[in-house]
Formats: C-alpha cells, sequence, structure tokens
C-alpha cells in the first residue's frame, strides 16, 4: 500500500431491494482526524458505518480498512457504536466489561471503570434496569474504553440529555488517542460541531460535500450547522 | 477466541437449562418417594409423574426453540451488531452455537436415564441388567462398533436438523424474504426440505434402473429372509451403518458452509 488512508470506501452502491441508499460513494480517511458523518434521518449514514463493519456488504464497490477488506482483522481495530442497543439484557455491567476485556485486546478494564464511576453507573447492575439513556452511556464507555485506531460512533449523543450531552463528547474527546480517526454519524450538529476537524454531508445516498470544517467556514462564511439547515432545507 | 465464545454461550444457555433440570431432579426424587408406598394413593402419586412428563416435553421443545433463539436473538437480531464486530472467526460463531447446543442434547439425554433410574432403581436389578446387556454384546458379532455407529449417526441426523434451521435463518436474512426472519427461515426450511427430498427420489429412481444396484438389493432380500442373518452376515450392519454416517457428514459438511457462506458474503443486518 503506497498510500496511508486508514479507511478507503470506493465506488460504493447499496441497494435494499430496489431502494438505493448508496449511489456510488466514495471517500478516504486519513489517520488522527474526528470526522462529522452528517445527513439528515435516512441519508445513508447508519449504512455506511454497518458497511465498513461488515455487518453489511455492498452491492457494488469496495471497501478497504488498511488496505484490508472488513475481516478479523479491521474488527480488531474499528470500535464501533451502532445506533442501537446491541447488549445482553441478562448481563451485569461489570458482565459486559468482562465481555469486551475478554475479546478486545486493546481494551482497558481501568479505564471503562472509571468512566463507570465518572457517570455514576453501579457495575452491578443488570442491563434489564437501566434505563434506554443509561444503557447508551454503558456502550459508549465500553467502546471508548478500547484503544482502538478508527472509533465508527453511530449517533452516540441522540437519546440522552443536553447536560449529558456535553459530559458525553467530553468522554469521547479525551478518551480518544490522537493517532485514531473518529467518525460520528449524527444530525444533532449545533452540539457537537465543535470537534470536528472534517465533515461529510450525505443527502440521500450521495456525498453532497466533504472537507475540511476550517475550509468550510472560510468558503462559506457559515457555520456548518448553518450550512447543513439550508443545504437540506426540506 | 473459541473456548471465550463458548464460555459466553454456555453461561448464557445455562440460565434457561439448569433451572429445568434441577426441576426434573426434583420430580424424579419426588415420584420416586411416592411411588415407595403403593397402598398410598393420592392426587400427588399422579401429579408428580404427570407434571414430569410435561417437564421433559417442555425440555425438548425448549430444546429446539433454543437452538432457533439463540442463532437468531444473538447473531441475526440487535446483538448481532456485537457479535458480528468481534475479531473471531465467522467459523467460530458457528461452532460455538452448534458445540452448545450438542451439548444440552446429550446433557438432556442423560438426565433423563438419570431420572428413570431415581424413580425405577428400586424395580431395577442393576446386576442382571448389566449382565443381560453384556451378554447380547457378546453374542452379537461387532455389537461395539455397530453401537458406536448408531449413536454417531443419532448425533449427526441431529446436527443436521440444527444445521438446517441455521441455514434457513441464514439465506432468510441475507434475502429478507419477510418481515419476519423467522417465519422467512421456516419457508426456506420447508424449500429445503423439499428439495432434499426431490434429490433423494431422483437418486433412487437412478438406482432403481441399476442392473448391479437390483442384483445387489436382490441379494440383500435373500440374505436379510434367512433366520441369525446378523450372525451370518456380521459386516452388513457395520457396512450399513457406516453409509449412513458417510452420508450424513457430507450433507451436514454442505449445511456447514452454505451457513458459513450466507454469514460471511451475505450479511444483511437491516
Amino acid at each position: 500500500m503506497t498510500n496511508n488512508y486508514l479507511l478507503e470506501f470506493s465506488n460504493i452502491t447499496k441497494k435494499y431491494g430496489s431502494k438505493v441508499a448508496l449511489d456510488n460513494v466514495s471517500f478516504n480517511l486519513e489517520p488522527g482526524k474526528i470526522i462529522g458523518l452528517l445527513g439528515p434521518n435516512g441519508s445513508g449514514k447508519s449504512t455506511i458505518l454497518k458497511l465498513v463493519n461488515g455487518l453489511l456488504q455492498p452491492t457494488e464497490g469496495e471497501i478497504k480498512i488498511i488496505g484490508n477488506p472488513p475481516g478479523i482483522m479491521s474488527k480488531s481495530i474499528i470500535s464501533y457504536l451502532p445506533e442501537r442497543t446491541y447488549l445482553n439484557e441478562w448481563m451485569k455491567i461489570s458482565d459486559l466489561i468482562n465481555f469486551f476485556a475478554d475479546f478486545y485486546i486493546d481494551f482497558d478494564i481501568n479505564k471503562a471503570n472509571d468512566m463507570l464511576i465518572a457517570l455514576k453507573l453501579d457495575p452491578n447492575h443488570k442491563l434489564k434496569s437501566l434505563s434506554k439513556g443509561n444503557k447508551e452511556k454503558v456502550q459508549l464507555i465500553l467502546v471508548m474504553s478500547r484503544k482502538a485506531k478508527l472509533y465508527l460512533l453511530d449517533e452516540p449523543i441522540g437519546g440522552v440529555d443536553p447536560a449529558t450531552r456535553d459530559f458525553i463528547l467530553d468522554t469521547i474527546i479525551s478518551n480518544y488517542l490522537s493517532d485514531s480517526t473518529l467518525m460520528i454519524s449524527t444530525h444533532l450538529i449545533s452540539d457537537i460541531e465543535r470537534i470536528f476537524d472534517e465533515v461529510i454531508l450525505i443527502n440521500q445516498g450521495t456525498i453532497y460535500k466533504h472537507d475540511s470544517v476550517d475550509n468550510i467556514r472560510q468558503q462559506t462564511g457559515k457555520s456548518i450547522d448553518q450550512l447543513f439547515r439550508e443545504v437540506f432545507k426540506c | 477466541m473459541l473456548s471465550k465464545l463458548l464460555k459466553y454461550e454456555f453461561k448464557s444457555t445455562s440460565r434457561i437449562f439448569i433451572p429445568i433440570y434441577a426441576a426434573i431432579l426434583v420430580l424424579s426424587i419426588l415420584t420416586s418417594l411416592k411411588t415407595t408406598n403403593p397402598g398410598s394413593e393420592d392426587v400427588l402419586s399422579v401429579l408428580f409423574p404427570t407434571i414430569l412428563a410435561l417437564t421433559f416435553a417442555g425440555l425438548l421443545i425448549m430444546t429446539i426453540i433454543m437452538v432457533v433463539k439463540r442463532f437468531d436473538t444473538n447473531l441475526l437480531s440487535d446483538e448481532g451488531y456485537l457479535m458480528f464486530t468481534l475479531p473471531v472467526k465467522i467459523t467460530d460463531l458457528i461452532n460455538s452455537k452448534l458445540a452448545l447446543s450438542v451439548f444440552w442434547a446429550v446433557t438432556s439425554s442423560i438426565l433423563f436415564i438419570v431420572s428413570m433410574t431415581i424413580i425405577f432403581f428400586r424395580d431395577i436389578e442393576f446386576a442382571r441388567m448389566f449382565d443381560e446387556i453384556s451378554m447380547v454384546f457378546s453374542q452379537i458379532p461387532n455389537a461395539g462398533i455397530i453401537t458406536f455407529l448408531a449413536i454417531v449417526s443419532m448425533l449427526l441426523v441431529y446436527i443436521n436438523l440444527l444445521l438446517k434451521i441455521y441455514t434457513s435463518l441464514s439465506i432468510a436474512q441475507a434475502f429478507s424474504i419477510t418481515g419476519n426472519r423467522i417465519f422467512g427461515g421456516v419457508l426456506v426450511f420447508i424449500g429445503i426440505e423439499i428439495g432434499l427430498n426431490v434429490i433423494q427420489t431422483m437418486i433412487m429412481f437412478i438406482a432403481s434402473k441399476s442392473q448391479w444396484l437390483e442384483n445387489y438389493f436382490e441379494k440383500l432380500s435373500i440374505m436379510m429372509s434367512s433366520p441369525n442373518w446378523e450372525y451370518l452376515y456380521p459386516h452388513y450392519p457395520v457396512i450399513f451403518l457406516s453409509i449412513i454416517t458417510v452420508i450424513l457428514l457430507i450433507v451436514n459438511t454442505a449445511f456447514y458452509y452454505a451457513t458459513h457462506y450466507f454469514l460471511k458474503n451475505k450479511l444483511n443486518l437491516e
């Protein structure tokens, strides 16, 4: 491999039956960046993240993570937060921590326990007894306690209140390693805009814009949130 | 990684099976105690065996439901987002499900024997039973190999059912045949059964045209109509069971790789 892209997403088309979710989408991600994957509901954000994780297969095109297709190697360096809760309801928080520690060599138990304390979550609680917001927090803690090369967070702040949002964003920023790449999909842009280096604006399965936040602000004179509201006006 | 997957698969399935096993053992002991004094004809002496029988029926149904649900819930629903992003091989995911399903079937069979022994241990003369069994074994030629092959082929028949269920669900998720994945799986399962039947019928049809096979079956029927055929032709049961075992192994391998193919190349967690 001559380039040093962490993620190459080349000419990807994904169809669900006859419905086109992604139409010939291409982009590359470099290491050490925080990227916002922005778009309205149903624009294809989750589909992109699921494709990178191998949970969906592209209809056409090719995905490479450090030069390899999604597989065991990519799974060991990607930390993925899906948009839904995937945790076993019968497990305790502490069981889940052990589960992650068992399967991911890069999982840091101490970090996870520190974050549990900070977010006032009792490791002995069963997942069943937690609220939706608290489940999301547990999931985020598990995902951010890994020392991954690529973090893919799908709507990480969707289900929590605004006060917690700031805390979660701080958690994300303070816990990811500077040489890692972080891609966050969201439609709550104003809350999160401040942390992005780059954004990918996506609409109806095609990329509208992929540029650095600074460039976009200079060229348009607008914040990402303003631009988003203009571009995706109903 | 397989050992870790097995550990978690055991944890999540034992939550269901251990309580049922405990209930069966308690009910077996209660039934056994009730039948010790034959004079006492009360409600309990009918109730305990009835509940026990129902619990065993429940265990059987539970096992099949568990096979379907574990595969469907853990791999193809929301939990699949976790399982398929673990850095493990797809074969390990299948193997762990398969291994635990076989494990619970074997332990359930052993439990059945234990339960029957608890209930009837006063009526059984164990020494005589073992004598008789060893006598039969010593008289029938190749009894050891035959028993072994019979157990192996029984296990393979069970594994065949498991793999057919896995293949059906994997195909159903790949093509989102119906809104409900399990219903889609049932449709695929029925389709597979029809397909297998057609193939079987075709093979039988082609075989019936073969002169060599006709002669073979003719010889076989003469052989089996003679008294004590199993003594006269001691290799026949071994050959027969071996052929069944080989056929099952081939079919099971095909289903295993079909499941693997659809989970690896056609995974579609929507």
